[in-house]
């Protein structure tokens, strides 16, 4: 007759006695536990075959209390092996056992991973960007400012002109199709020299270094339908649940909480050091052209602002309205299409 | 063999045992990451069958006096405790990014509940845990509970940290000092003396820290500044470095101040512990965890979390390594707890809360 057995430890469940036993099963249905003092004959249906993880030991609980511990030999993988029943859990045992699965789970999870930041979160970002309320988005972008305005001066430009440049933003914001009336503020660039950003909510900033830079009105108005088509389809507010997510999940894997950091405090990160994706930056461009095809600018201005931004930028951090990935040739040869 | 009447008074070296910790990192890798993509591939649904894997993982292979420890928790009841656990989380991100009002009330909420999910966390923990088919228990009482998780939590603040030290006494006392083996009850001897002059150490510690982070910060600016003379080819990499060089500074900064706090109070608490007659022995040493801790940060960072599985066993192994207990008498003779004998099949726990105590 065949039989499977393998030596063990012994616990009655009473005490903290450990007794050396061998666990035999005799046929099928009865597995004999044979030692010094012991001798039990416990019925297949009166034990549970604890979950085997690895070479950490493997149990058996009996059920009228006590169990078995067994070290992970061949003889006590045989045994457990008949007695456990076949479940999910042996499916995932094979899977730990095996080199090649592991490998395979690795290259399966870094896709996910890497599927998960490349399409997942920007997917996730756009459909959460559309849940946020206006004003909760106002909020964010007022915030933001606020952070921005450590880097930043008031504008030093005369109150008239500063009234033409709030009325040319006005009336072009007008006749875009925006979900609600955006906002222009105009601050000293020092550092940052000529630049523009949208924040969330529809604050768009504009520093009087690109104001001076511009020798037509139609320019700044080709800036503010470039950041206006950020506002658009809300691409801060995007770019920063992406970041925040990103960090969430950075904070998740290293366990560092500490680098959680509140979204409104990131937003002058986002807009001077990541800047948006290629992708963004064509649909806030193709927003602009439209927009002023519409309201009867010509592109030239577009480009022609652009090129002078591009020549000033000698130092100093690369302006947003430049900071895409696509070239500015390119930029200025699809404005001139 | 029988010379005990001759014999003179012979001082009985007491027998210590130490725990040993015999899990791999090769071999936890192929487990962590068969856990992590199943867990992806549902949803998040796997991780509490994840976890008791790991659990019955870890528990397998730590061994005392030739038994290894055993862990019995049922996933479905932890994936319970998950969903609420999970629900309170998003109410707190909810609340932080809304009203303060709000956030007020969840904070209060949180004050009126913690306390009573420690206790079923530290309960749950307890029980699931056993050694030579002996389960854990705890036997804290919810009042305790909450003055230590309430309102002591509300007083720290309060008074401006004085109470930090007698909190974290408490806590510990909490948390240890109700465990008990089978029948056998543990009791917790230290002295809430020993908490405060283990903060006065950490201060001094945290203050020799500031100094040094001072003067860097000093000569790091000082360059800024210089460098900013000279005008650089382009700003791009200047805001990068200081980004970095803070993430790097608090690292340092928040592993060394982590690795002394818990080895210092881990020995203090620890050593203060009996178990039944049994003493209770915890010999960590601070610079050797802080070195452990910041070599498995920059591992787990550099390899872009891959290196986890090996951290967390590495970690462990040192931790569980460093307690021993002095037995007195043998280990053979703890009995099981009246009350509960727990079968094989029932016992399982209704409401189940599964979070990190720390301890």
């Amino acid at each position: 007759m065949s039989f499977l057995a393998a030596n063990a430890e012994y616990f009655d469940g009473c005490s903290s006695r450990s007794r050396p036993v061998e666990a035999r099963l005799c046929g099928n249905s009865v597995l004999q536990i044979r030692g010094e003092g012991v001798s039990l004959e416990v019925e297949r249906t009166a034990l549970r075959v604890g979950e085997r993880v690895g070479r950490a030991t493997w149990s058996v609980e009996l059920s009228g209390g006590g169990g078995l511990a067994f070290a992970p030999t061949a003889e006590a993988e045989a045994l457990l092996a008949a007695l456990e029943r076949r479940g999910a859990a042996r499916f995932v045992q094979s899977f730990e056992h095996s080199r090649r699965w592991a490998v395979a789970a690795l290259l399966l999870v870094v896709f996910a991973a890497w599927a998960f930041v490349v399409h997942g979160l920007p997917t996730l970002a756009a459909r959460g960007a559309a849940l946020v309320p206006h004003d909760v988005e106002l909020v964010l972008g007022e915030e933001g400012l606020r952070w921005l305005d450590e880097l930043l001066e008031p504008s030093a430009l005369d109150e008239d002109r500063k009234a033409a440049i709030v009325g040319l933003f006005a009336r072009a914001a007008s006749t875009m199709p925006l979900p609600s009336a955006p906002r222009l503020e105009l601050r000293r660039g020092e550092g940052i020299g000529a630049n523009a950003f949208a924040l969330p909510g529809g604050i768009v900033v504009m520093t009087d270094e690109l104001v001076e830079l511009s020798r037509h009105d139609d320019e700044l108005v080709a800036v503010f339908a470039h950041e206006l088509g950020h506002v658009f389809h809300r691409h801060t507010l995007r770019r920063l649940l992406q970041s925040s997510a990103v960090a969430l999940l950075a904070t998740l894997v290293t366990s560092d909480i500490s680098s959680v950091t509140t979204l409104g405090t990131t937003i002058p990160t986002v807009l001077l050091e990541a800047g948006f994706s290629r992708e963004m930056e064509r649909e806030a461009d193709d927003f602009a052209l439209t927009t002023m095809d519409a309201a009867g600018v010509g592109h030239e201005h577009f480009a022609a602002i652009l090129e002078r931004l591009e020549a000033s930028t000698g130092s100093g951090s690369i302006p947003e309205f430049l900071s895409s990935h696509p070239s500015t040739r390119a930029r200025v040869e699809n404005a001139n299409r | 063999m029988d010379n005990a009447p001759s014999a003179p008074a012979l001082v009985v070296e007491p027998r210590t045992e130490r725990l040993r910790f015999t899990a791999t990192g090769g071999e936890y890798f192929r487990i962590w990451i068969v856990n992590l993509l199943l867990t992806i591939v549902t949803l998040g649904i796997y991780s509490a069958w994840a976890k008791v894997r790991k659990q019955r993982y870890f528990h397998g292979h730590t061994h005392l006096a030739g038994s290894t420890f055993d862990y019995h928790a049922r996933p479905i009841a932890i994936l319970k405790g998950r969903v609420i656990a999970a629900i309170l989380f998003g109410l707190y991100l909810l609340a932080t990014e809304s009203s303060p009002i709000f956030l007020l009330v969840v904070v209060g909420m949180y004050l009126l509940i913690a306390p009573w999910i420690v206790l079923q966390a530290l309960r749950f923990r307890a029980r699931m845990s056993s050694w030579r088919g002996l389960r854990f228990g705890f036997g804290g009482t919810l009042g305790e509970s909450y003055v230590v998780f309430a309102l002591l939590t509300l007083l720290v603040p309060l008074t401006l940290g004085a109470l930090l030290p007698y909190w974290w006494y408490r806590r510990q006392r909490f948390v240890l000092g109700y465990l008990r083996f089978g029948a056998t009850q543990c009791s917790f001897r230290a002295r809430v003396g020993s908490y405060y002059r283990v903060f006065g150490v950490l201060l001094a510690i945290v203050i020799g820290l500031s100094v040094i982070a001072g003067v860097l910060i000093l000569m790091v600016s000082l360059a800024a500044t210089l460098s900013g003379m000279r005008v650089p080819e382009d700003g791009e990499g200047a805001p990068w470095v200081i980004t970095v060089g803070a993430y790097v500074v608090a690292l340092l900064f928040g592993s060394v101040v982590n690795g002394c706090l818990r080895a210092m109070l881990g020995n203090v608490a620890i050593d203060g512990l009996r178990l039944g007659s049994h003493r209770i022995l915890a010999r960590f040493d601070a610079a050797k965890l802080v070195g452990i801790q910041l070599t498995n940060t920059l591992l787990v960072l550099v390899t872009l979390g891959l290196y986890t599985p090996w951290a967390q066993i590495r970690l462990q192994k040192y931790l569980v390594e460093r307690i021993r207990l002095e037995v007195d008498g043998d280990l053979d003779s703890f009995v099981t707890a009246q009350s509960e004998s727990l079968s094989a099949t029932g016992g399982e726990m209704a409401d189940v809360f599964d979070i990190d105590l720390g301890f």
